[in-house]
């Protein structure tokens, strides 16, 4: 390799890194301005709403989707969000609740599932999904980044925090889903034929499952529950966790051991896993750990009076 | 070290700067590359590294004992033992286990209950790839196409030369050789091919391979419980997948080979808009097909008989082709089907006198090539008939479609790479010759707009697939 040659290939390269530095903050910016619009869809739309809501709504439920579907949180409370998404689990509740204000009463309701709690790994990734705001959020730019889920190269291309989002960003900014003044986070899942056929299969499989014998709960879950309990505590927030309802539970030593945790702990806990236990109606589900919208209606009624937090 | 890792790319610059600071002392080079080789395997896993420290041993010193000796005689039992060496620790790394279950499972079908002794052993990676590689040198030696060399330095470099080490291309030694122990000069326009292959080959594998990928596993991980269009559509994305993610990697491999002054062999020619089954052999993993015809197809006789001749050497080079792939009846299955798709395709084109299908020989090969993906990607031969079952005996359903996100990206990107294909089709032009037709104000805006794309929609994912074989 010649100087010329050195020149003009490092010339190239120098282009490359400044043209594509420069359309990646452009489509950056872009993309967060149009994103900010955006209330329809669960990892953008949702955080946005309850981004929107957090300061000024009584009680909400953090939680998977089996918080998502199952919660109908009009009946526990007039002024209430269910902030349940797909796939998440303690730490990306964890991050919301830490971004409630301060001093304002508010109960938290926190789904947590003990299968979660006992994995002996526990990875976070569900957290990733907060990347839309990892440059314009400190909060969570500190939770993910202790998560280590971010890349270097992410420094330098902010666009990487929309990863794997932007098409739905833009789907749900033409198509917006929902009305965000009569929206509340719940929802209900209605079975469909497909879905009906696979679970009905599942069932017939009868796939036989190994309990998990090492009842040590995660350390990471473990902290991320601590630092939940400290925040509610220091914050005036009335912190209740719950198990919704499963089809069946063949393993129930992870849910007394989870029970005897959070007594420790002095954490309110409700485990509804066995609600159903006497009740197999195939309605009533969609798959073994979630609920139809028939099932999620009787459960959230008595959620409601079991919790009666309506009056308080 | 994986391609698509951020250790990569340290690794590789690194090398590319000292690579060429050391352009005037080719020893020096050649040593940096066996160095920088060797490491890159051993950032793996080091103890494997004697393996190819061995077959490199093995085959230079067979390479001259087969060119210096006068006896035929001689020179047989000298390839002899190279072929024994090289098939000897594939046997025992990748076979083992096949062989000693087939044997019990046969046994049982005679009554007799034998124990199969199987062994907990890690397929080194890489290994079908440098044993062929090294196999070709001593063969074509013996053969007397090639001369051996006695620069021990370039020969080893030769085996291990990181970009094509653990998943190819397989190079000839009558290609890579000659290149390894000649002075390299720098070209530009080698190095607008290298960046633009090696970008486009990134997207191939990360983006829409990947994203394929997620569907796809979620899908072969319970086929029993989906229904046919469902299956029907994970098989269609698992050949789009498999495609993407080896001529992807593919695309590094050749494109990092290049920025080094390395001219690899094309590999992949666009398969799917093959017009015969043919056709595809001859642009899917060309350096595994071209390997098959000229050192086993040919050596059993190849056409150089009657046609049940020809069509017991298609279907015996198909078979062992699909068992290169892997240590399960399932590959081996997978290579018989195409063996058995070969031959027919023969007959009736010998029958009709025709050369190809005209346009229906656009459509039919993909359609039975996705049937025999079933098998490479099944768990097992049961799931494999399962599946396969369904689809023959379709009945159309809504599809399950898990994460919307998830197979919206990866359709939006399955359409972005097949245009591009079908442009490089249209315009019968190479991915491998592209780089260099654009200025550099154009190749900068193109790389820069794959790498948003690549931000934008990568998904982390597991490793190449044809790592495991």
């Amino acid at each position: 390799m010649n100087k010329k040659q050195l020149i003009k290939s490092l010339k190239l390269i120098a282009f490359i890194v400044v043209v594509s530095y420069v359309v990646d903050k452009i489509v950056y910016y872009s993309i967060t301005k149009i994103s900010d619009t955006v209330y329809s869809g669960q990892a953008i739309g949702k955080l946005n709403h309850y981004l929107s809501i957090k300061d000024t709504t009584k009680l909400i439920v953090f939680g998977s989707s089996r918080a998502n579907h199952h919660i109908d949180v009009k009946k526990l409370d007039a002024s209430s969000f269910n902030m349940g998404v797909d796939g998440k689990f303690i730490a990306y509740s964890a991050t919301l609740i830490k971004l409630l204000p301060k001093d304002l009463k508010q109960t938290v309701i926190l789904q947590i599932d003990p299968d979660v709690a006992y994995r002996e790994v526990y990875n976070r990734l569900e957290t990733k999904t907060l990347m839309v705001k990892y440059h314009s959020n400190p909060i969570i730019k500190e939770e993910l980044d202790r998560a280590e889920l971010t890349t270097p190269f992410q420094k330098f291309y902010w666009c990487i925090d929309y990863n794997g989002l932007a098409l739905g960003i833009l789907k749900n900014a033409i198509f917006p889903k929902y009305d965000l003044d009569t929206y509340y986070g719940y929802d209900p899942m209605e079975v469909h034929s497909t879905q009906k056929e696979i679970f009905k299969n599942i069932l017939e499989r009868n796939d036989s499952i190994v309990c998990n014998t090492n009842l040590k709960i995660n350390p990471l879950f473990n902290s991320y529950l601590k630092e939940v309990e400290s925040f509610c505590t220091a914050n005036n927030k009335k912190l209740i966790t719950i198990t919704t309802p499963i089809y069946i539970d063949k393993c129930p030593e992870d849910n007394m051991a989870l029970k005897k945790t959070l007594e420790d702990l002095n954490i309110e806990y409700h485990d509804y896993t066995n609600f159903f236990k006497d009740n197999k109606h195939l309605d009533y589900w969609v798959d073994i750990a979630h609920m139809s919208n028939k099932g999620a209606e009787a459960f959230s009624e008595a959620l409601s009076k079991d919790l009666n937090i309506y009056d308080e | 070290m994986l391609f698509n890792s951020i250790e990569y790319l340290i690794f590789f610059p690194t090398v590319f700067i000292l690579y060429w600071l050391l352009n005037k002392d080719l020893k020096k080079q050649n040593l940096l590359l066996l160095v920088a080789s060797y490491f890159f395997y051993a950032y793996w896993d080091w103890t494997f590294l004697s393996l190819i420290i061995y077959s490199s041993f093995i085959d230079y010193y067979i390479g001259i004992k087969i060119y210096e000796t006068d006896s035929v005689k001689a020179k047989k039992n000298w390839l002899r033992l190279s072929l024994v060496s090289n098939l000897g620790l594939l046997a025992a790394f990748k076979y083992f286990n096949f062989f000693t279950e087939s044997f019990a499972e046969m046994m049982l079908l005679f009554g007799w209950q034998v124990d199969a002794i199987t062994l907990n052993i890690i397929l080194p990676v890489g290994i079908s790839f440098y044993t062929f590689q090294t196999l070709s040198y001593t063969i074509d030696i013996y053969r007397g196409n090639f001369k051996p060399t006695k620069d021990i330095i370039a020969f080893f470099t030769f085996v291990s030369l990181f970009p094509q080490l653990v998943a190819g291309p397989i190079e000839r030694a009558s290609n890579l050789l000659p290149q390894i122990e000649k002075v390299r000069k720098f070209k530009q326009k080698w190095f607008h091919d290298g960046i633009f292959q090696i970008t486009v080959g990134l997207f191939r594998k990360v983006v829409i391979a990947d994203n394929l990928g997620i569907y796809v596993d979620s899908i072969y991980a319970s086929p029993d419980v989906h229904n046919s269009s469902t299956l029907l559509l994970a098989t269609v994305f698992y050949a789009y997948q498999i495609y993407f993610d080896f001529a992807g990697y593919s695309d590094i491999a050749i494109g990092s080979a290049k920025l080094l002054g390395f001219k690899f062999n094309q590999n992949f020619k666009l398969p799917y808009f093959s017009n015969s089954i043919a056709d595809i052999w001859q642009r899917w993993h060309i350096s595994l097909s071209s390997w098959l015809r000229d050192y086993l197809y040919y050596s059993l006789g190849g056409s150089r008989g009657s046609a049940i001749f020809t069509f017991r050497n298609l279907m015996i080079t198909m078979i062992i082709g699909g068992l290169w792939h892997g240590n399960t009846w399932n590959f081996a299955i997978w290579g018989a089907i195409h063996g058995l798709l070969l031959v027919g395709e023969k007959i009736i084109f010998l029958t009709l006198k025709i050369k190809n299908a005209g346009w229906i020989g656009y459509i039919y090969p993909f359609c039975v090539v996705l049937l025999s993906w079933v098998f490479f990607r099944a768990q097992d031969f049961e799931t494999a008939i399962q599946i396969i079952k369904k689809l023959i005996f379709f009945e159309f359903k809504i599809p399950f479609v898990g994460d919307i996100n998830a197979i919206v990206t990866g359709l939006a990107m399955l359409a972005i790479g097949m245009s591009f294909d079908l442009y490089l089709f249209k315009t019968d032009k190479d991915l491998e010759t592209l780089g260099r037709t654009f200025s550099p104000l154009k190749l900068g805006v193109i790389v820069s707009a794959i790498i948003l794309l690549t931000s934008l929609f990568y998904s982390t994912s597991n490793n190449f697939i044809y790592f495991q074989f």
